[in-house]
Formats: C-alpha cells, structure tokens, sequence
C-alpha cells in the first residue's frame, strides 16, 4: 500500500478524537490505532490481497470506533513488490509548512540515507520556506529506517519525515 | 572599512540595549557561516560582518557575489522563543525592515519580490539568507543573512566585471543614492540595518507580522501582478494577490472550466510577465 495514504490516513486519525481507525476497501484494509496515551500513531495490522492495483485504492472518510486492537501485523507487500510500509518507531515530524530537502545543496549528497545510524544532533533534512532554511537535527540516536518524503516535495506542518529506531 | 566602534556610535541607545557583540572579520566564507561555527549561546544578538566572503551564498547554495571592502555582509543570531513553524514571516519581516533601512540612506525606490528580494526597478540590491534551527526546549535559532550591494566594482578581484559574474540584473547603492544626498558609508549602512533588523524583531516577537504588514503591501511588486512560480519543475500562472498569515504567496489562476482558484506557495521562483 502506498505510505502516503497511510499518511493521509494518521492525519484524518490525528485531526479526529477516535483513538482507532479501520479503513477497508475491496480486499483492502488499514487498521491504524492510537499508541497508549502518549498520542503517537503506529500502523497496528493491514493486509493488502494480490491483484488489486494500488493506484484504484482510494481512501475513503470511513471510521470505525470501538474496534478492538487487532494483533500487529505489518502490510504484506503489493504485487508490484513495493514493500512501502510505516515501520514502527519515532516520527520525527515537519516543524514546518514548507519544502523537503535531503540534502544541503543540490549537487550534495542526501544527510541520512535508510539503514543509516545516526547520533542526537546530526542534520537530517532541511525545510525550506520563504526561502528560509530550517535545519532538522535528530533529538535522538538510532537507525532511519524510513524517509517517508521525497526530495523536493512540499510537506505540511507536523507530517511525519522520518522513522528512527 | 567595516569598524564595529563607527557602527555603534551611529545606533541608538535603545537598539544598542538589545544588540550583543558586533564582530568584524576580514574576509570568511560566509557571515551566516561564520556566525553559525560559534557556540549557540554566543550567536544570539552577534552582528557578525565580513569584508568579504569567499563563498557567499543565497538560496540552495547559489552565489552571491562578494568581493572584499565594497559591500555589506551583515548575519545577526537571533534565539527566538518560539517554535520554528511560528517563523515564517521572519524573511518578509526582515525584507520589510532592509528597505526602512535604505529609505534612510535616501533610496526610496526600492520594492520586495516575495518572498525576499529587495528591488530597484528590477535589479537586485540586496539579498537575504536566512537559516533556523531548533534550539531545544521549543526554542528556534536564526541566523539572519543580509548581503547588501553597496559599490560593485566595475572588474571584481579576479579581473572579471561584477556585471559578467552575477547571472542577474543587479544594482548597488552608489548608483541609486539620489542626486544631492551624500553616498552612505558602508559603517552608516551597517548601522541602519542593524538598528531597523533589531526593532523590526522586538515588535515581530511581540505582534509577529502584522506590525509589517502594511508596509509590506505598499513594497510588494508582485500583488495584482501576472506571474508565474516555478518550484520543483511544476510552473503555475496567475494573479498575485498578496499573501496569506504563514507569509505564503497567494496566486489566482483561472481553471480549465473557467473557475477562479487561489493557492498558496510557500516557495518557488517567481517571475513576472511583462505586457
């Protein structure tokens, strides 16, 4: 399943006072659910069954409250063999609306790349608005186990960029 | 030359009250640069001017041309205890105060295109790079860069004419002082600046923009222009129309089925289409 529907998905969850949200579509389905109090969202179980086209998946504003915690799972890879998926861990979020940049000048390389460990304080990306540059250090040590923008993309307040475990 | 004692003495009180240390280096890579390599806790209220800059640079690492003794290049450290997204307005805001500065000089022709340039009939003669972090504790760090053209010379220091280095229309101070006014030394332009940037923050993290935003209205060149923006390789043609509460700027354009919609970019190069 494509992570920027997830995304948009954690975003509809956040905006919302729900603390669970199940979207099913054909034989498709997403179950997100709020972790403990702390208000961070992991993708707790989904599925996603061979031979339905990614691209057709649309989300619709279906939500069901009240649904027990399903058991976690992590989304089973698509038929194209995308294995795009929200890993569990910290979100480190957009403090900004602006523009993703992964790395400081174009012809540079990107700051972290996926699989990279890095340490509290290293760079991770730059935002830019007005033409202001807004460097994103890390506030904690681990691995980056997924960028979850692309370069150049616009990104809004608070969108999750990163997941560092 | 650049003397931190010529550019306190012509600064009031008031502004010197909240202004730091002013440090004066003879030539570096960049005043944003060199400002940001010191200790957090000595960037704030730092007014750090360079001669010249070696690599001086605007937006995504472009040049900014800086030969040495001709020109200001001015960076001011500034802790803001605000969160980062609370700061997108700090370049307009700043845009706003560089052109108050320069109305003192005597130069009152100039205008902002969005989000920061400072114009005077189309050439550029002063820039802004600014660069935030978070300091911790939902405070931000900025470091605002300010690169003003003061006296280009006619061939720069490696023997090439400023005119064949910058890609772009650009002007200097010299040339835009009006007839009868004394030419500002690069002291007096460094004074004004510093004095306007330090009032123009006091009442921004008091009031944010809106204290600005009148001043903004009658310098921006774009609002009920045709322009289009180009960001990431995505062009988008329209009608100005100002800007929006985040400092975004706001463009009209006419859809396929003929309706009217409005966007907003928080960034892009904008041109404008001349009729």
């Amino acid at each position: 399943m494509d992570i920027r529907k997830i995304k948009k998905l954690i975003e509809l969850l956040e905006e919302s006072s729900l603390s669970e949200l199940e979207i099913v579509e054909g034989e498709e389905s997403v179950r997100l659910s709020r972790a403990g109090t702390s208000g961070s969202l992991v993708p707790m179980h989904g599925y996603l069954s061979p031979g339905v086209p990614a691209a057709n998946w649309s989300a619709p504003a279906a939500a069901a409250p009240g649904l027990q915690a399903a058991p976690a799972a992590v989304p089973a890879p698509s038929e194209a063999g995308e294995e795009e998926q929200m890993p569990d861990g910290e979100l480190v979020r957009s403090p900004m609306v602006g523009t993703f940049y992964d790395s400081p000048s174009p012809e540079a390389g990107p700051f972290v790349s996926q699989g990279q460990q890095i340490k509290e304080g290293d760079t991770m990306c730059i935002i830019e608005a007005m033409k202001m540059f807004n460097q994103i250090e890390a506030e904690l040590a681990g691995t980056v186990v997924a960028i979850l923008v692309e370069n150049g993309q616009p990104v809004e307040f608070d969108e999750p960029l990163f997941v560092i475990r | 030359m650049l003397d931190s004692g010529q550019i306190r003495q012509q600064m009031s009180d008031v502004a010197l009250q909240r202004l730091g240390q002013i440090s004066v280096v003879a030539e570096t890579d960049s005043s944003n640069s060199a400002l940001k390599r010191l200790a957090p806790e000595q960037q704030h209220a730092h007014a750090l001017l360079a001669e010249g800059q070696t690599g001086g640079r605007g937006r995504r690492q472009r040049s900014w041309y800086s030969p040495p003794g001709c020109n200001v290049y001015l960076s001011l450290g500034w802790r803001f205890d605000r969160c980062p997204g609370w700061l997108s307005t700090l370049p307009l805001m700043t845009a706003v105060c560089i052109c108050r500065a320069l109305a003192q000089t005597g130069i009152r022709t100039c205008g902002i295109k969005w989000p920061n340039d400072i114009l005077v009939n189309g050439a550029k003669l002063a820039g802004i790079l600014i660069e935030v972090e978070a300091a911790g504790d939902g405070a931000a760090r900025a470091v605002i860069g300010v690169g003003v053209n003061v006296f280009m010379p006619a061939a720069g220091e490696t023997g090439r004419a400023a005119g064949a280095v910058i890609d772009r229309p650009w002007t200097d101070v010299s040339s835009q002082i009006p007839a009868g006014v004394s030419e500002p030394s690069r002291n007096r332009i460094a004074a004004l600046l510093l004095e306007q940037l330090l009032d123009g923050i006091g009442e921004f993290e008091v009031a944010g923009f809106q204290p600005f935003a009148g001043d903004w209205h009658e310098l921006d060149l774009l609002v009920g222009r045709q322009v289009m923006i180009e960001h990431n390789g995505k062009q988008t043609s329209g009608v100005a129309r100002g800007i929006d509460s985040d400092g975004g700027l706001v463009l009209e354009s006419r859809e396929p089925g003929g309706s009217l919609v409005r966007k907003t970019f928080h960034a892009g190069e904008v041109r404008v289409h001349h009729a």
